[in-house]
């Protein structure tokens, strides 16, 4: 049922970016937003699911936003926001991350990051993460993402 | 299934605190920073599965956080912060130890824990128990989590959690309670403070 919903989901999701992208050709191209800084935390021996850390950049004068991410590394690919909120640390899945134009969006420990579940290899310091990610306006951005042991900070 | 530690608690505890700074009766015989009205012993299981008594590091400095395996942010972060500070210790480092007791113990499995520790260099253990337990041990310390369903995420549920890390003199008593965002020089510190009292 569920499977279904999704795939129903899905198709509903490319047909309409098939319709706009047929529209609007130029639009999706002319996207700017770039990513650098991009590190994958090595996740702790046997863990299914780690995070992913990047800065996108928007130097355009439209305002863009992430609204998903995917990856042949992980089944499921999430977006998601740690909040610090009256004293209590919250993890949520968030729908979309925005991207204002001539700004930023940065992904880092603490705040908003990509959340990799089901990793399909067990990722080690000095492996690579390749995830796209899709703007609202259709374009994508692939991320090439540098896998980092964090175990001792400086 | 929303969980969460009656806030009263925490409420009293934070009374008594201030009752106790302002009386100066701490419970603290010197200048040292005073005796914090929280935590207290308890008996939980460690990562290998074994029964744990915090009586049983009588004589050391420990270093207490509450926190969940499946969350790749703030336990890695306070890990490696408190792995510094076993570094910065140096011959002083066998002095402390560090009780890493999760609010998630569906998920968190004496296994789990274990794995959960083995990227950090620092005298550790991973603590579970049942949830009764881990609930009186979260209360004690004046910490609070929650339960979170997420069922648009494949991690079903999420759990917020205080982000606190105790700080218990050689005696077993809280001295210090020091919030995420303190630096490993400002845990240093506090550490070192109580590894010079007598123990």
């Amino acid at each position: 049922m569920t499977r279904a919903l999704r795939l129903l989901h899905q198709t509903t999701l490319t047909a309409a970016f098939l319709a706009m992208s047929a529209i609007t050709p130029l639009a999706a191209q002319s996207t700017t937003v770039t990513s650098h800084d991009a590190w994958v935390r090595e996740p702790a021996p046997n863990r299914k699911q780690t995070a992913l850390f990047v800065v996108i950049e928007n130097p355009g004068t439209a305002a863009r936003s992430i609204v998903k991410a995917s990856s042949d590394a992980a089944e499921t690919v999430e977006l998601h926001e740690m909040i610090r909120d009256a004293g209590m640390m919250r993890m949520s899945p968030v729908k979309a991350i925005a991207v204002p134009a001539g700004g930023k969006a940065e992904l880092k420990p603490g705040g908003l990051h990509i959340m990799l579940f089901g990793l399909k290899k067990q990722p080690v310091d000095g492996d690579t993460i390749r995830v796209q990610l899709t703007l609202d306006d259709g374009a994508t951005i692939r991320v090439v993402a540098p896998v980092r042991k964090v175990g001792s900070m400086p | 299934m929303t969980r969460t530690v009656p806030r009263s608690s925490r409420l009293l505890a934070s009374m008594a605190m201030v009752l106790t700074v302002a009386t100066g009766c701490g419970g603290s015989s010197s200048d040292g920073p005073p005796v914090l009205p929280i935590g207290g012993d308890f008996v939980l299981t460690d990562h290998s599965g074994q029964r744990f008594e915090s009586t049983s590091l009588r004589g050391k400095v420990v270093l207490v956080f509450f926190g969940y395996s499946f969350c790749p942010d703030f336990c890695p972060t306070t890990l490696s912060k408190l792995a510094a500070v076993t570094r910065r210790l140096g011959d002083a480092a066998p002095g402390i130890k560090t009780l890493y007791i999760t609010v998630d113990p569906e998920r968190d499995t004496p296994a789990v824990l274990k794995d959960d520790l083995a990227n950090f260099k620092l005298d550790a253990l991973g603590l579970t128990g049942s949830r009764a337990a881990l609930d009186s041990v979260v209360n004690r310390f004046g910490a609070r989590y929650e339960i979170v369903p997420t069922p648009e995420s494949v991690a079903k549920y999420t759990v917020s959690h205080t982000t606190s890390v105790y700080v218990l003199d050689r005696r077993g008593r809280v001295r210090f309670e020091l919030p995420y965002e303190s630096s490993v020089e400002e845990i240093l510190m506090s550490v070192s403070t109580l590894l010079k009292e007598r123990p």
